[in-house]
């Protein structure tokens, strides 16, 4: 990246200089000899070989251009170059055509035949109108074995929609990837049909239109809107429980496009039998056809989808480094997060998103969901670490520094720290007034280790799971 | 300079310079050709900076000289003469031309400000087969881009590979393929030449070889046969993958006559011409169907025999009709190939009178 910086700031100067001695030569020269042979030169390279030497490398578009420049205006050419860098100067000539803006961009527009079908304009369109999001594709989703299931089970999908599990119901906790697999399927079909009766929607959207048609009456609009889909993706269904009329139009929604051969999909954050005040007509339905769920992912899905998004946003990170962040950020959005914090981060200190950068931005802790964590007390924390490692308090607080009681401590002093985002100093206090610089270590040791120890993962997760379910 | 040629030939030559001189240039002097008598010969240059044309013809040379005149008045002068002895004298910057009874004198430009021109080819220099570059020409330069924006598809691409040579063309929508087999000496040789200059060549070229060269450091093509030497810049640029795009496989073969889907493309496009030149091929098991409609006409079909293979549901493609037209117009045999995966893809059209000869038309998208 830096590389390609440094290039396109010379190509500047160099176009600075040659407008400078084109403007010159514009001067000395008759409009129709600057027009026919002038603009079409341009600088290609200007090199310093001594220190009061330049060697200019001028690229006319074609031979005959180049040919006569060479004979006619050589002496012309040297000297306003001279004058422009203050410099003596050698000239060498080349036939090299201009590419501008225009042209480059019209080349970088694939034209209709050379488009590759994932590309097309219309798949976009078609994406759109259906509200799928193009970014959730089955290509950059990771599979692992807490969704390998739900994985296999969208593919069988997008490959015969309609026919092989119908309706899909995906269920899964907060940020798991229930949303990017089902648009995925929508994804997959648009591509391989081009079916263009096919919607994404919320149950909260899909609740509106219903109140939106009872207020305009236009109920029937709203019916035919859903009624005719040959694909029905609905995010977060448990939202439509208590809503009578939402319900029951939905129930008919429901069979309808199945009947007429169309596939359902569904996420939701319960499975259909826990989701409360929901129909029992719709329950028996959904129950019908194939419920998957999809588990927190592991530490190996985290590295792959720290990978991918990590790839998405432009960012090279060694395996090491990948795994820091993986064993540290426990949920695909906060994965994200994380990448774009340290993005901002790198471009702010004007460093590279290496390894010391990386545990910066992770030492600092997430205050984004700060809220809910501030309810938990720092007392809290050490009591249910003290609980979990089943450590006196006074051993915990006092200076032993036997590994068994030093381990359990930098853990705690990095939950506070990272979960809590308590100043170094303060969490340095409340463990029996240690120094800040202590703290940052442990906090440093806990990130690493974090990385690699299946151990230290696990207690992390099992006082987080403790404290906050 | 005074020299003295015969008209018919000075005619004849002027017609073909006058082609490759600038039009409306800034310069006056891209304006001119010039003349140069030399021992035996005159020859003749022209060059609008993007190509040029040297063209010799034997004349009787009293002394040598150079000199450049307007190109279409001189033009307009030697082929409204009669034909015989034409008297060219050279004074300083002026043309004194005498045939018969007429006299004149023409105002030029000094020859020194005339931009150099490549006369000869060097050794490295090799042979064409005249008559299959002719018809390869025939078969890729109508699908040559008239775009300015995308350089590098104004032209066609030669391909130089130990089976021969290759000739690719496309304006993005379609491609133009054709492979003439030669002995060749060239290994894995790309450039791209402009449109124009083979235009010119598929012009001239009557029957004689053909001797070509690409200098790269240059960027410049030659072509010699005749006493004509032509020279080209060569377009600089990565010519788009075509390997990758055409289709590997097919699902659905399609047989007809030529004749017949001719005319009924010719017929449809009447209708179609109104709704943005699209017609409608649907293929069904017995043959094929051509179809246009446009909202103020009408609509029309003819349906054509064809042998079909491969096919399970019937298959509606749309195409441009000019695209299908200009195909048909190029091939030899009396029927022509299809072959397509869907209605999406690219469809290959091919003459199985020859097998080294490959088309590719984009469909128009559908909706619904």
């Amino acid at each position: 990246m830096r590389l390609t910086k440094l290039s396109t700031m010379e190509n500047i100067s160099n176009d600075q200089i040659w407008k400078e001695v084109l403007d010159s030569i514009q001067v000395s020269v008759s409009p129709a000899i600057y027009n026919t042979w002038f603009t079409k030169t341009q600088l290609v390279s200007l090199e310093t070989s001594n220190k009061d030497r330049v060697k200019a490398l001028v690229g006319c578009s074609t031979a005959y251009v180049k040919d006569f420049i060479e004979t006619r205006y050589f002496g012309i050419l040297q000297d306003s170059i001279k004058k422009a860098t203050d410099l003596n100067c050698d000239l060498m000539f080349t036939v090299r055509q201009i590419e501008n803006q225009e042209t480059a961009k019209a080349n970088s527009d694939t034209s209709p035949l050379f488009e590759t079908k994932a590309k097309s304009e219309e798949t976009n369109t078609l994406l759109a109108r259906a509200k799928i999001r193009t970014g959730f594709t089955f290509e950059n989703f990771a599979v692992s074995g807490s969704n390998q299931m739900a994985y296999a089970a969208a593919e069988a999908v997008s490959q015969n929609p309609g026919q092989s599990y119908n309706p899909l119901f995906i269920w899964g906790g907060v940020g798991v990837g229930k949303t990017h697999l089902m648009a995925a399927v929508g994804h997959k079909i648009i591509l391989n049909s081009n079916l263009s009766r096919i919607l994404f929607c919320t149950s909260e959207e899909f609740t509106n239109d219903i109140v939106q048609g009872i207020r305009n009456k236009t109920t029937q609009n709203v019916r035919e809107k859903y009624r005719k889909l040959n694909c029905l993706l609905v995010d977060d269904i448990q939202f439509i429980a208590g809503k009578d009329t939402a319900q029951e139009e939905f129930f008919h929604t429901f069979n309808t496009v199945t009947t007429a051969g169309g596939q359902i999909i569904l996420t939701s954050d319960r499975p259909p039998s826990e989701i409360s005040k929901l129909e029992e007509r719709l329950k028996s339905r959904f129950e019908a056809g194939l419920i998957v769920d999809i588990s927190n992912p592991d530490f190996e899905l985290r590295c792959a989808i720290t990978q991918i998004k990590a790839n998405e946003m432009g960012i090279n990170l060694e395996s090491n480094e990948v795994q820091l962040i993986a064993g540290n950020v426990e949920s695909a959005r906060k994965i994200q997060g994380f990448l774009t914090k340290l993005v901002s981060a790198s471009k702010l200190k004007n460093l590279s998103p290496r390894i010391d950068l990386i545990k910066e931005v992770l030492g600092k802790g997430s205050k984004d969901n700060g809220e809910i964590k501030a309810r938990t007390s720092p007392e809290e924390v050490i009591e249910t670490a003290i609980k979990y490692f089943s450590i006196g308090k006074r051993a915990i607080m006092g200076a032993t520094r036997a590994r068994s009681i030093a381990r359990p401590r930098q853990i705690l002093m990095y939950l506070l720290r990272t979960e809590l985002g308590i100043p170094l100093q303060e969490v340095g206090r409340l463990i029996g007034g240690r120094d800040h610089t202590t703290v940052m270590h442990a906090v440093d040791k806990i990130t690493t280790l974090a990385s690699n120890s299946v151990k230290v993962q696990e207690d992390i997760m099992g006082i987080k799971n403790k404290l906050w379910g | 300079m005074k020299i003295e040629v015969l008209q018919e030939k000075l005619s004849k030559s002027l017609n073909i310079s006058s082609r490759f001189v600038a039009n409306r240039a800034q310069l006056p002097i891209l304006n001119n050709v010039m003349l140069d008598g030399n021992k035996t010969k005159l020859s003749i240059y022209a060059t609008n900076l993007e190509m040029s044309a040297v063209i010799s013809i034997g004349s009787k040379v009293t002394t040598s000289g150079k000199i450049t005149v307007p190109s279409r008045i001189l033009t307009d002068i030697i082929t409204n003469l009669s034909p015989g002895n034409v008297s060219l004298e050279a004074e300083k910057e002026q043309l004194k031309i005498s045939a018969g009874s007429f006299n004149c004198n023409l105002m030029g430009i000094n020859a020194s400000d005339f931009p150099n021109v490549p006369s000869v080819l060097s050794k490295a220099s090799f042979k064409l087969p005249y008559d299959l570059l002719l018809k390869a020409l025939l078969k890729t330069l109508f699908c040559v881009s008239n775009d300015e924006a995308r350089p590098i598809l104004t032209g066609v691409l030669f391909v130089f590979g130990s089976s021969g040579l290759t000739l690719v063309a496309t304006d993005g929508f379609r491609l133009s393929l054709k492979k003439i087999p030669f002995k060749t000496d060239i290994k894995d040789q790309r450039v791209v030449i402009p449109k124009n200059i083979l235009l010119e060549i598929s012009k001239l070229l009557k029957s004689d070889s053909l001797n070509v060269e690409f200098n790269e450091d240059s960027n410049q093509a030659l072509f010699q046969f005749e006493d004509i030497v032509l020279s080209s810049r060569i377009i600089d640029g990565e010519f788009p993958d075509f390997e990758k795009i055409i289709p590997k496989s097919f699902e659905v073969t399609v047989n007809l006559g030529k004749e017949g889907f001719a005319q009924a493309v010719k017929l449809s496009s009447v209708f179609a011409r109104e709704s943005s030149n699209v017609i409608k091929l649907t293929i069904k098991k017995d043959g094929l169907t051509v179809s246009s409609e446009s909202e103020k006409a009408g609509t029309q079909t003819s349906h054509l025999d064809a042998k079909v293979e491969g096919l399970t549901n019937d298959l509606v493609v749309a195409y441009n009709f000019r695209f299908i037209e200009e195909f048909l117009n190029v091939i030899e045999g009396e029927d022509v190939g299809i072959e397509l995966t869907d209605s999406t893809s690219p469809g290959v059209f091919k003459d199985p009178k020859d097998p080294n000869f490959l088309h590719l038309i984009m469909p128009v998208k559908i909706q619904g």
